[in-house]
């Protein structure tokens, strides 16, 4: 391939070589054309200058006239002069230019010869002619010039020799001898031509060479200009690409959440983005230095921990190879995630970025998500434990209800000094204990029912502590000391009396329990406006305050459980050794449902007060303490409807020693059905009985047939919406089992004495 | 336009170009040949010889040399031809110094004033080693001797008789090797001239007396 290429080449640059020697040559003969042009007008006027010099006249005696000499060099050097001038001034360049040429020069020869009266010196003029003419470096025009002086020669010295020898006889051969000369010249004239030609054909060659040269080299420089040409428009695209790509990364960095660093392996900055200044809140001049030690230095005091944020950074920026993620912690409560990594670049080596992500509102967002799903978590134990106590109320205070009751019978119907009198008491007392338990676990499941009142929380306080259940405190902790300061004259508080000596009894068992060897508890109201609770537990409403602090010196509780105290069976108390674990969530439970407020101060080794705030009342109540009634009975016709036969039998008991007349029914549809043909004064009606079909429901039914019909409402559980919607029915009261005599001849005969009302169905 | 270059590659296309110019070249070759040749007969054309007398005339201004021969030139004061006469004189004069006596005779046509024959010829003629310039007044010598045309040459031994008579050129005002020369050398030289006789070319020494013929 390359040989065929380079043989192309060897057959364009003989070509081209023969069109350059072409051109040569025809540049060659165009000059000396235009040479030949100036010395012809030359020659012609010098043969005019000559004839008229030399032989401007003719004679005849004394008589002149032009020499015919003149007229000649006019005329007929003129006629030489005139064809080839033309020729040439025509087309110059022309083959027959120079043939002509080579004639007229040697007219012009003859010419001249003739009117210098055959000078030997004017013979050159043919010498010089053929030189001359060889400018043409065409040898066929020399012969052209050689055929004329020969035929001149020849002619003339055949048939006319004396006009060309002088002589009217002469050898026929002199021409040859003039000839001979010319041709002489020409031989070397040859020479010299074929030697032009030939250096003329080498130089064309080499030209041909040069430029066919310079044609690759053109060609190769086109193709190069092209392909860089394609290049740099490629460099182009690539480098807009390049830019769009740096813009959008530079946009997509500046778009981002995050702040951005980027420090090399020296501590110059090589990037960063606003979010990443804004972050930091560093100013202008800093960032602008890129230098990472002063940025570190300024945002230092910004850090809660700025020794270790420093060593840390420095660490990871020189040594650390790793991704490492960690929180940082501001001293204004920011907090950022910092994510950093070294950087892959190499050359960057050394180098390494950081993100930072400013996560305080999602912390604080996760706290509180956290806080509500412990809260959450916290209701639904707390609404768990609420359907187990109440299955467990209801089921207990059904087993409780004869336990109490008979023992309250045993009581009443023995000698009260008897031994049987003492243990039926005992038994009625450890019943209401249980009882008790079991009113927590309402309380602590907020199903319990409050009779609020005005109270006053000194008495509640005295009565505590004139309790059996304090006494019996006392006794298991004798080396405490008991600092009671109470406030005179305090204000009351709307609240349940029992509920509220609850909270007092589940306070004090706890500070007896802190202090297992001794110590003081300190028992204080007080009456205040409301100032900021010290704990910040709970913020309080603008309101007075009635305030219970209970104090021990135990051996106090930890910051980080303070928080989850008031939580059911949150205790540190071991198992079993203490009461239910639901002393604080139902004291939390009581304030709450009085409206009150939490809070706790503690520290380890000083001990635990707990601040209780009361909103006072400002209705006056009636008191609280000595409130005695008797029990009272009656002779009304009683409907008894208990699906528990025991319950059943102790209520029919119960009412029949009260004097009333008492019929029983062991569900509600008995009990509907029994009161359309039987009418009764008063329905004492068990709220959870059948499915489909509870006290509610009945007594609807009871209702509808008589709309005046008054009831008192019974159940194992706290008051709930259904008794509730019992009582707006018109029942006249509800009694809560496990029950006292007393307390169900109170509401029996309460319910009896009021007034008729037409329910509202 | 289309026509011309038309005209124009075709000339390209011929190496001696179109007919036109091969036609005009011919006639341009035909045309210059044949006035040369006119020009050439014209040069050729020889003088009025005269009819010189066969003895030396008695004449006063010109003495015949008793010793050796005596030539005698005649010759037209502006005549350019002549120059080419006086050039040869000068060769015979230097080819045959001694050998004889020369004159060269400047014809004064009657009229004419006195420096008429002052020329250049004159002069050159003076410059020539062995010659004796005589101014013919009125051309009376010329008229004596017969001689009509310049650059007539006469030559006579110690006799008196004429040896030779003619022109010393080949044509008019031509230089060169010439027969009248050559004889006059050979007669000088003691050989046999091919010719005694050769025709003139040159001016009419006198009004209507240099015309122009064949002297044969």
């Amino acid at each position: 391939m390359t040989k065929k290429i380079n043989t192309l080449n060897e057959d364009t640059e003989k070509s081209h070589s023969r069109v350059l020697l072409e051109d040569f040559q025809g540049a060659i003969h165009k000059r000396t054309d235009r040479l030949f042009v100036y010395l012809m007008l030359f020659q012609w006027l010098v043969g005019v200058i000559a004839a008229i010099i030399i032989s401007p006249k003719t004679w005849e005696g004394a008589v002149s006239q032009t020499h015919i000499h003149v007229w000649a060099a006019i005329i007929i050097g003129g006629l030489i002069t005139s064809l080839p001038v033309y020729l040439c001034l025509k087309r110059p360049g022309q083959v027959l230019n120079r043939h002509v040429i080579a004639v007229a020069q040697m007219l012009t020869s003859a010419l001249l010869i003739h009117l210098t009266g055959g000078r030997i010196e004017t013979h050159f003029h043919v010498f010089g002619s053929l030189a001359f003419l060889a400018f043409y470096r065409d040898w066929k025009v020399l012969v052209t010039a050689t055929l004329v002086v020969t035929i001149d020669h020849f002619v003339r010295g055949v048939w006319w020799p004396q006009s060309v020898f002088g002589v009217l006889t002469s050898s026929h051969w002199r021409w040859v001898e003039h000839a001979g000369w010319v041709v002489f010249e020409d031989i070397f004239l040859f020479i010299s031509v074929k030697q032009s030609l030939k250096d003329m054909r080498n130089v064309s060659d080499r030209q041909a060479k040069v430029e066919n040269l310079n044609l690759v080299i053109e060609k190769r420089v086109i193709e190069r200009t092209k392909e860089l040409h394609q290049e740099v428009v490629e460099r182009k695209r690539a480098e807009e690409a390049l830019r769009d790509r740096e813009g959008l990364l530079r946009s997509t960095l500046e778009s981002t959440a995050e702040g951005i660093l980027v420090i090399d392996g020296k501590g110059n900055v090589t990037h960063t983005n606003k979010k990443f200044q804004e972050m930091w809140r560093i100013p202008d001049h800093i960032m602008e230095m890129k230098n990472a030690f002063k940025m570190r230095e300024y945002v230092l005091n910004q850090i809660k921990n700025p020794e270790e944020f420093a060593k840390k950074s420095i660490k990871e920026l020189l040594t650390c190879s790793e991704e490492i993620t960690e929180l940082i912690e501001f001293i204004d409560g920011r907090i950022f995630q910092r994510y950093s990594r070294p950087l892959a670049q190499s050359e960057m080596e050394g180098g390494r970025l950081w993100s930072y992500r400013d996560i305080t509102q999602q912390t604080k967002s996760e706290q509180a998500q956290r806080e509500l799903q412990e809260q959450l978590d916290r209701a639904l134990r707390i609404e768990s434990l609420g359907h187990l106590a109440a299955g467990v109320a209801h089921d207990l205070n059904n087993t409780l209800g004869p336990v109490v009751g008979y023992s309250d019978m045993l009581t009443r119907e023995l000698p009260k000094d008897s031994k049987a009198a003492i243990r039926a008491g005992k038994i009625k007392r450890s019943a209401e204990e249980a009882a008790v338990v079991i009113q927590d676990l309402l309380s602590l499941a907020r199903r319990g029912k409050y009779e609020m009142h005005p109270t006053n929380i000194n008495e509640v306080i005295e009565s505590y502590l004139d309790s059996p259940a304090y006494e019996h405190l006392k006794e298991r902790n004798p080396i405490t000391k008991v600092e009671i300061s109470l406030y005179p004259n305090i204000a009351s508080v709307l609240g349940s009396a029992p509920h509220l000596s609850k909270v007092v009894m589940n306070l004090i068992t706890n500070a007896f329990e802190a202090m297992p060897k001794g110590g003081i508890l300190t028992v204080v109201t007080e009456q205040l406006l409301t100032e900021k609770l010290a704990g910040k537990y709970q913020n309080p409403a603008s309101l007075d305050y009635t305030i219970l602090r209970i104090r021990d010196s135990g051996h106090g509780i930890a910051k980080e459980d303070i928080a989850r105290i008031f939580e059911p069976y949150f205790s540190k108390k071991s198992l079993g050794h203490s009461g239910s674990g639901l002393g604080l969530s139902v004291v939390y439970g009581i304030v709450k449902d009085h409206k009150g407020l939490c809070d706790v101060q503690s520290e380890i080794g000083i001990g635990t007060e707990f601040i209780l705030y009361f909103p006072v009342s400002h209705v006056v109540g009636v008191p609280t303490k000595g409130e005695q009634t008797k029990v009272t009975g009656g002779i009304e016709a009683i409907l008894v409807v208990e699906d528990s036969l025991e319950q059943r039998e102790l209520v029919r008991e119960i009412i029949d020693s009260l004097g009333y007349f008492v019929v029983t029914a062991p569900d509600g549809h008995f009990a509907v059905d029994f009161i359309k043909t039987q009418p009764v004064d008063l329905v004492l009606l068990d709220m959870i009985m059948e499915p489909g079909f509870d006290g509610l429901d009945t007594y609807r039914e009871m209702l509808k047939f008589n709309p005046t019909q008054k009831a008192i409402v019974v159940s194992g559980y706290s008051e709930s919406d259904r008794v509730q919607k019992v009582l707006n029915l018109g029942a006249g009261g509800f009694v809560k089992k496990p029950y006292s005599i007393d307390t169900l001849a109170k509401a029996i005969r309460s319910a009896l004495d009021k007034s008729p009302v037409l329910a509202q169905i | 336009m289309t026509d011309i270059m038309h005209s124009e590659n075709q000339d390209e296309m011929r190496p001696y170009g179109s007919l036109k110019f091969v036609v005009f070249t011919i006639l341009w070759l035909v045309a210059v040949t044949g006035l040369t040749i006119g020009m050439i007969e014209y040069s050729n054309s020889p003088g009025n010889p005269g009819e010189p007398p066969a003895q030396w005339p008695d004449v006063k201004q010109l003495a015949l040399n008793q010793s050796k021969p005596t030539l005698v030139m005649f010759i037209h004061p502006h005549c350019p031809c002549t120059r080419a006469s006086l050039g040869e004189l000068e060769i015979i004069m230097a080819k045959c110094s001694g050998r004889f006596s020369a004159y060269v005779v400047l014809v004064k046509p009657e009229g004419t004033a006195a420096d008429w024959a002052e020329t250049g010829l004159k002069k050159s003629a003076s410059q020539i080693p062995g010659v004796t310039l005589v101014v013919d007044d009125a051309g009376r010598l010329a008229q004596e001797f017969q001689c009509k045309t310049s650059g007539a040459t006469l030559l006579f031994g110690q006799d008196s008789s004429l040896i030779f008579q003619g022109g010393i050129t080949s044509s008019q005002g031509h230089s060169g090797d010439n027969a009248g020369r050559s004889a006059i050398v050979d007669i000088l030289h003691g050989r046999i001239p091919e010719k005694i006789k050769t025709p003139v070319f040159g001016c009419g020494l006198v009004d209507s007396m240099c015309a122009m013929g064949d002297v044969n």
